[in-house]
């Protein structure tokens, strides 16, 4: 049974037009998601309710060097590190200053803000390859910095976070945090969402398709451009402050360039510039690995592949990522998309 | 015709007999979880995590398991990475629900403290020795093999302070594992302590490539012996550079990862005069000991050629013993309940309390009596020092000091 969707642009205001849930259908299939997963932890394992919470931590960042990459242009190889401040703050207000998680949290999205906004400086003078270089710059001084600041960040050893504790509650489990979790991811995504439909989302945008074009209709580049930074490292912060409380142990290991690398990868896979593509690129990347292992684990009972299975799930992994640029460069989104497309008339396709 | 028809009744009686016969149900497997790092940066060490698995492997086969209990066991990697090591610990206590578990590196021992000890209350031993993860009390659940890194360095500053020097000089990687157990043994005062003096600290990346800068610095300030805290990607490009100075490999004594075959093979008789601590020995010096594990490896490998077989480091000893320990555990829980306990959080603590128990156990590779109250199994080493290019004994196991 075809459900009654409307066929053609019926909007009569700029609201409707700019509605992020235009129908009754997909407002309700929004609250169906959202009870899916309010209840998803009833129904899973602690193991697949960790997979979802680094799912939820990736989404977070993944929705801020989308914001950096995706809507503004400004390449970025340094949000490894904007991760690891948020998580370094993070863990020094909780062990040190004994700050809870809603102090923590904010000052950890604040202070990646502000690191961000100094290193996106030289975006006003460079752009493309050199920003890169720029901001890989940015990824190996503050990866030093994790490391030779020891009186705060525990130096090679890193930091030990105790789970934190809100409103009385301990949140000492899988469970829990995914609540947490959740709600943040959630929170970020909207906020992400909401950005493109503002003036400033816009100015991005512009920014990102002609940075000339855009100056000449009066965007302020350089604000835009350090704003973009910033609100990017936020996101990285505060992703990073929850990494730091979900994994209790942080050390500079734990954000390197691959951690950059990883997220370039999350929002191009996606669709870079979509919000949904950061969301399906952040759990794409996450769950690539286990499903791999998921696979392998079926098949190894009759293929002799168990002990080179580490060095087959980076090959599967780098064939996957190349597969999907050549196949479909605008990402996971636009296969959303076109399934979309296929069902909205469904069965009476042009 | 009459007796065509005996025998086919019979060859009937027997068919019937079998099928009514009850069917002897397998004895439970007993599951084990492994997590090594077989894909990340020390994933050249990943051949102790392969032993263990190779042991229970080796055990299935030859006895059928533990006492006919098949040993289930589920390698995974870590990757030497926290959130993938964590990742990994949640999917086998989910999924394969182990009765001991080993981990891999000190950062991922360390997250996985309170889950270990306090969340999911299972038997673990470390590849990691760090001295963080040894407190009988409060990590009771926390086991490592070995003298922990600190000991190590305790042991080898002593074996400077006899030999009469008195200027020494740290040279270690950035990593977690390098930096925290030299920082907490300067901390302690033992250098002092000993009469000895720091007089540098050297610091680099890990899997450096080029250590000629931090070298001079070292011979500048001229000790007369030197700690090296770093596996074997360090230590080769470290002795390399050392010998482009000038300054002589007998100055150095290395942590015991070091005491690997690419020495011998890359730096040869340049690096004659290099001392390492060593706390497992070989295979082959097993076999020809004859020591019943070097023997249970040569069958194993014999068995298995052409898969992994053919590995005769100490470091494929460790993981073999490692395995071993856990299985010896395992067994006399089983001997004493008649059977595993049917309860995992009452055969858990029943194999840990097992575990902890073992004393004066010798377990066949040529190693100090294996004691487990202190959580650490022995607390003793032996310099090996390469002489024409080869690692040879340069003494007995000594006793390390505890911390005072």
């Amino acid at each position: 049974m075809a459900l009654p969707r409307p066929c053609g642009d019926f909007k009569r205001s700029f609201a409707a037009d700019e509605a992020v849930f235009p129908t009754a259908f997909s407002r309700g299939a929004l609250v169906l998601f959202l009870a899916v997963l309010g209840a998803a932890p009833l129904a899973l394992g602690d193991f697949w309710l960790y997979l979802l919470n680094l799912c939820g931590i990736a989404i977070v960042g993944a929705q801020g060097l989308n914001i950096l990459t995706g809507f503004t242009g400004q390449i970025s190889l340094g949000h490894g590190a904007f991760i690891g401040v948020g998580a370094y703050t993070a863990g020094v207000l909780a062990t040190k200053l004994g700050a809870g998680p809603l102090v923590a949290l904010p000052a950890a999205g604040l202070a990646a803000a502000l690191v961000g906004l100094l290193f996106g400086l030289p975006s006003l003078r460079i752009k493309g390859f050199y920003l890169a270089m720029a901001t890989l710059a940015a990824q190996f001084i503050l990866e030093y910095v994790f490391m030779q600041a020891g009186p705060l960040t525990g130096g090679a050893q890193g930091l030990y976070v105790e789970r934190p504790a809100l409103f009385g509650l301990v949140i000492d489990s899988d469970r829990k945090f995914f609540y947490v979790i959740a709600a943040v991811a959630v929170l970020a995504t909207a906020g992400a969402r909401n950005l493109l439909r503002t003036d400033v989302g816009r100015c991005f945008v512009a920014i990102r398709d002609r940075d000339i074009a855009a100056e000449l209709i009066g965007v302020n580049l350089f604000a835009h451009k350090l704003l973009a930074f910033a609100l990017s490292s936020f996101y990285a912060g505060i992703a990073g402050g929850l990494l730091a409380y979900y994994v209790a142990a942080i050390n500079p290991q734990a954000f390197t360039v691959l951690l950059s690398v990883d997220h370039l990868a999350m929002i191009i896979i996606g669709g870079l510039g979509s919000v949904l593509g950061a969301t399906f690129g952040a759990v794409f990347i996450t769950l690539l690995p286990e499903l791999l292992k998921l696979a392998i684990d079926a098949v190894g009972g009759w293929l002799p592949i168990e002990n080179i299975f580490p060095a087959l799930r980076e090959i599967i992994f780098g064939l996957l990522i190349v597969g999907f640029l050549l196949r479909e460069p605008d990402g996971l989104a636009k296969l959303w998309w076109d399934i979309k497309a296929y069902w909205k008339l469904w069965p009476f396709a042009y | 015709m009459k007796r065509w028809m005996t025998w086919s009744a019979l060859a009937l009686g027997v068919v019937a007999l079998a099928a009514t016969a009850p069917a002897q149900q397998p004895k439970e497997p007993i599951p084990i979880g492994i997590i090594g790092d077989l894909s990340g940066p020390t994933s050249g060490l990943a051949e102790m995590a392969y032993s263990s698995r190779d042991y229970f492997n080796y055990l299935n086969e030859k006895k059928g398991g533990i006492l006919g209990h098949e040993v289930d066991v589920l390698l995974v990697d870590g990757a030497e990475v926290i959130p993938i090591e964590v990742s990994n610990y949640k999917r086998i206590m989910t999924r394969h629900k182990p009765v001991y578990i080993f981990i891999w590196s000190t950062g991922g021992a360390k997250a996985l403290r309170d889950p270990v000890n306090k969340i999911d209350r299972i038997p673990s031993i470390a590849e990691s020795i760090s001295e963080e993860l040894v407190d009988p009390q409060g990590l009771p659940y926390s086991f490592v093999i070995g003298p922990t890194y600190e000991d190590q360095i305790r042991l080898a500053l002593e074996t400077f302070k006899k030999q009469g020097g008195k200027r020494v000089a740290v040279a270690r990687c950035n990593l977690d594992w390098c930096v925290s157990p030299t920082d907490r043994v300067i901390k302690e005062g033992t250098i002092g302590r000993l009469g000895l003096e720091l007089v540098e600290t050297i610091t680099w990346p890990a899997r450096p490539t080029d250590l000629t800068s931090e070298v001079l610095r070292l011979k500048q300030a001229n000790p007369d012996f030197i700690w090296l805290m770093d596996s074997v990607e360090g230590t080769v490009p470290f002795l390399r550079d050392l010998a482009k100075a000038g300054i002589s490999p007998s100055k150095v004594i290395g942590i015991h990862w070091g005491r690997h075959p690419a020495v011998e093979a890359q730096l040869g008789k340049a690096a004659d005069g290099f001392r390492t601590l060593e706390i497992f020995p070989d295979v082959d010096t097993l076999v020809k000991g004859g020591h019943p594990v070097g023997k249970e490896i040569d069958e194993y490998q014999a068995a298995h050629k052409g898969r992994r077989g053919q590995l005769r480091t100490w470091y494929y000893v460790r993981g073999w013993v490692k395995a071993k320990l856990v299985t010896e555990a395992v067994e006399r829980v089983i001997k004493k309940a008649g059977a595993p306990p049917k309860d995992l959080a009452a055969f858990r603590k029943a194999v840990r309390d097992e575990f902890e128990g073992l004393s004066k156990f010798d377990v066949g590779a040529a190693l100090p009596a294996i004691n487990y109250r202190d959580h650490k199994g022995f607390v003793a080493a032996r310099l090996v020092a390469v002489k024409n290019g080869k690692f040879e004994y340069a003494s007995d196991w000594v006793q390390v000091t505890p911390a005072k």
